[in-house]
């Protein structure tokens, strides 16, 4: 213990140097942008500025990028909350109470939380990097391919049950969504399956045009019509920009298990951001008093989340550091800067290179530190853009997914098919068909179906392979819980009161 | 249940059901896993059917129960007219895009949505596509380096 508070010193002096510093700076600004746009994601930033890091001090360059990474985290919940329109796939639930609290006149509110509890998390998750990055590593290697596949299935499934609407109406989302992920090539057979030959559609769908359609622009038409009823032309931001005294009590406990959520299951490679917020999002429900508010702009539906995706970002630099293995797509780009830089992550990073390691986890709690000043006194100018005139805001917003989705693939395809899934998600909105499993099955679609497959190959065809395990059988067993619950629980109440009722008539 | 719900949902298990066929249109290797790449699909759209089937029967149930006039809350809302009427005109920004270049597409594009969603403010509109344009321009192709098409406007 002693050597590693040694080393964490150490860490600041590498770190606290004013050129550290400006990187710190550089990197967070640029990772608050990316997540705030749609379209350019911490991976690509992160890509993009490979090439010039080249000629920089590997710890200021991994400084930088890492302070993308998580800087990400922040900017994405920013569009969720102002115009549901998630970022990033972290960010897709704080739409859900984020956005109705902007609705309600809370976007401050939903806004500070979101950063506080960033910030909170952030710092949590640092110091349990800092603690248990190697026990936790250890754990993360029982995690096979059959707890995987139950992992993933028990979040879709509990965000089929939770989201509002009929049970089965989430279903059917989250089946849409997993079957949207299986257009393309098959990774395990090289089959084409759903591409109809074009080109376009051979790497899947992509997942911006699902976000950019079934958010941004499904959005769109819906404020459309709700403005041709009556006439407000704005959001209405009434109410304080900030957090009273009552929202900030119920954020506390949220914050909390959040952040242990979301570094737990970002230190699983594999799962990242995105799962820890849907956890984080059920846990905080079942627990909460005020469940049935969920979905209408409760505040721990903000809290809980937000902080378990900015804990995930750190999580996820668990494998990468202690084992080498990426935990995610953007992960795997701070990979390839890593071995660029001639440093291998893994079991010798810490003794072979401890400045690195240090100066990089340290860096971390600056960065969350500049997160915090940067974003807190821009979230009442953030708020403002809620007083646009919607006339001007809505195509502002349109030409901007639009574009976006063409910066990023250069395909008119992709542009129609936004446009096309606009329309399909107003119907949606329409029938009250939930949005956010659709797109949570998209992306975890592709793992959950190797997780399946593989776990199969491994075990033969047997089945039971996925309840061989405690950990894997124990999460099959929750996910049909969370799954028959709804349906039960009404019946179940139903029951209890009418014998209740009979006890008391006998007396 | 709503007659769109209706439509809605029915729609979704003719999707479901011509999913499935799809499903056996692919093509299967002969080694490797024994799913294959069919399995998923075919547990997917088998859900999908099954879970449309349960939603119509639901709704029949309802309205045997409940007996009133469907809601119409959906008499083909005014803005039906101009939500179809804007993905039309994003159609026409999409298909023009590559040939008149951003600039000039973009700016076409938001002044036309722009006067039809904030009318009466020309001056404005204009003033706005057209600052729009050059700044997310600016912003997208000189700073994080993306490719957006130049078209007709020789720079």
């Amino acid at each position: 213990m002693i050597e590693t508070l040694t080393h964490v010193i150490n860490g600041f002096a590498v770190a606290l140097n004013p050129v550290q510093l400006l990187y710190v700076f550089i990197g967070v600004l640029v990772g608050t942008l990316t997540g705030v746009l749609p379209g350019i994601g911490p991976a690509a930033a992160i890509a993009l500025l490979l090439p010039i890091t080249f000629n920089m001090e590997p710890v200021s360059a991994l400084i930088m990028l890492s302070g993308i990474y998580y800087g990400a985290m922040y900017g994405g919940s920013t569009t969720s909350i102002l115009i549901k329109t998630p970022g990033e796939p972290s960010s897709v639930i704080t739409c859900i109470d984020g956005n109705m609290m902007a609705r309600n006149g809370r976007a401050g509110a939903a806004l500070a939380i979101a950063a506080i509890g960033s910030f909170i998390a952030g710092t949590i998750s640092i110091v349990l990097l800092t603690a248990f990055a190697i026990p936790l590593s250890n754990m993360a290697l029982k995690f096979g391919p059959a707890e995987y596949f139950g992992l993933m299935l028990f979040a879709l499934t509990a965000v089929s049950a939770l989201t509002e609407g009929s049970l089965f109406k989430g279903i059917i989302a989250t089946v849409l969504g997993l079957m949207i992920g299986t257009v393309g090539i098959d990774l395990q057979s090289g089959s084409q399956r759903f591409t109809f030959g074009t080109l376009g559609l051979q790497t899947g769908v992509d997942f911006l045009v699902i976000v950019v359609g079934l958010f941004a622009i499904t959005e769109v038409f819906s404020t459309v019509e709700r403005n041709s009823d009556n006439v407000p032309s704005s959001i209405p931001f009434a109410g304080r920009a900030w957090l009273t005294m009552e929202e900030w009590r119920r954020s506390v406990m949220p914050i909390f298990r959040g952040s242990f959520i979301g570094f737990i299951l970002g230190a699983l490679p594999g799962t990242g951001a995105t799962i820890s917020s849907i956890f984080s999002y059920v846990v905080e429900r079942r627990l909460s008093k005020h469940g049935p508010e969920f979905g209408t702009g409760a505040i721990e539906g903000v809290a809980g989340p937000e902080s378990a995706n900015n804990a995930a970002a750190t999580g996820a630099l668990v494998p990468l550091l202690t084992l080498g293995i990426p935990g995610s797509g953007t992960a795997a780009v701070m990979l390839s800067a890593f071995i660029m830089y001639g440093i291998q992550p893994g079991p010798l990073l810490f003794q072979n290179h401890p400045d690195v390691a240090w100066g990089l986890i340290d860096s971390m709690y600056i960065g969350n530190v500049m997160l915090i000043i940067l974003n807190l006194p821009l979230v009442g100018l953030f708020a403002r853009i809620l007083y646009i005139p919607s006339g001007i805001l809505l195509p502002i917003i349109l030409a901007i997914s639009l574009m976006g989705l063409y910066s990023v693939s250069q395909s008119d395809l992709d542009m129609y098919m936004a446009v096309g899934v606009g329309l399909i998600g107003y119907a949606f909105t329409k029938c009250k068909m939930p949005a956010a499993p659709l797109i949570l099955g998209m992306v975890l679609g592709s793992t959950m179906e190797q997780s399946f497959r593989q776990a199969l190959t491994l075990s033969s065809g047997n089945l039971t392979v996925f309840v061989s395990s405690p950990i894997s059988a124990g999460l099959v067993v929750i996910a049909f819980i969370s799954l028959l619950a709804p349906l039960i629980q009404p019946k179940l109440e139903r029951w209890i009161a009418a014998r209740k009722q009979l006890y008391y008539q006998e007396k | 249940m709503a007659k769109s719900d209706k439509i809605l949902t029915t729609m979704l298990m003719l999707f479901g059901i011509v999913y499935l066929w799809m499903t056996y249109q692919i093509p299967v290797g002969s080694f490797g896993d024994p799913m294959g790449p069919r399995a998923f699909p075919f547990i997917l759209g088998t859900i999908l059917v099954l879970c449309t089937l349960v939603l119509i029967v639901q709704g029949y149930r309802k309205q045997k129960r409940a007996s009133d006039p469907q809601t119409d809350d959906r008499a083909v809302p005014a803005s039906l007219r101009l939500i179809v009427g804007i993905a039309v005109w994003s159609g026409f920004y999409v298909f023009f895009f590559e040939s008149l270049g951003y600039l000039l597409a973009t700016t076409i594009y938001i002044l036309g949505l722009t006067n039809w969603l904030y009318r009466g403010h020309i001056l404005l509109n204009l003033i706005i596509s057209v600052g729009f344009t050059l700044i997310s321009y600016v912003l997208f192709v000189k700073f994080l380096g993306a490719m957006l098409p130049m078209g007709v406007i020789p720079l």
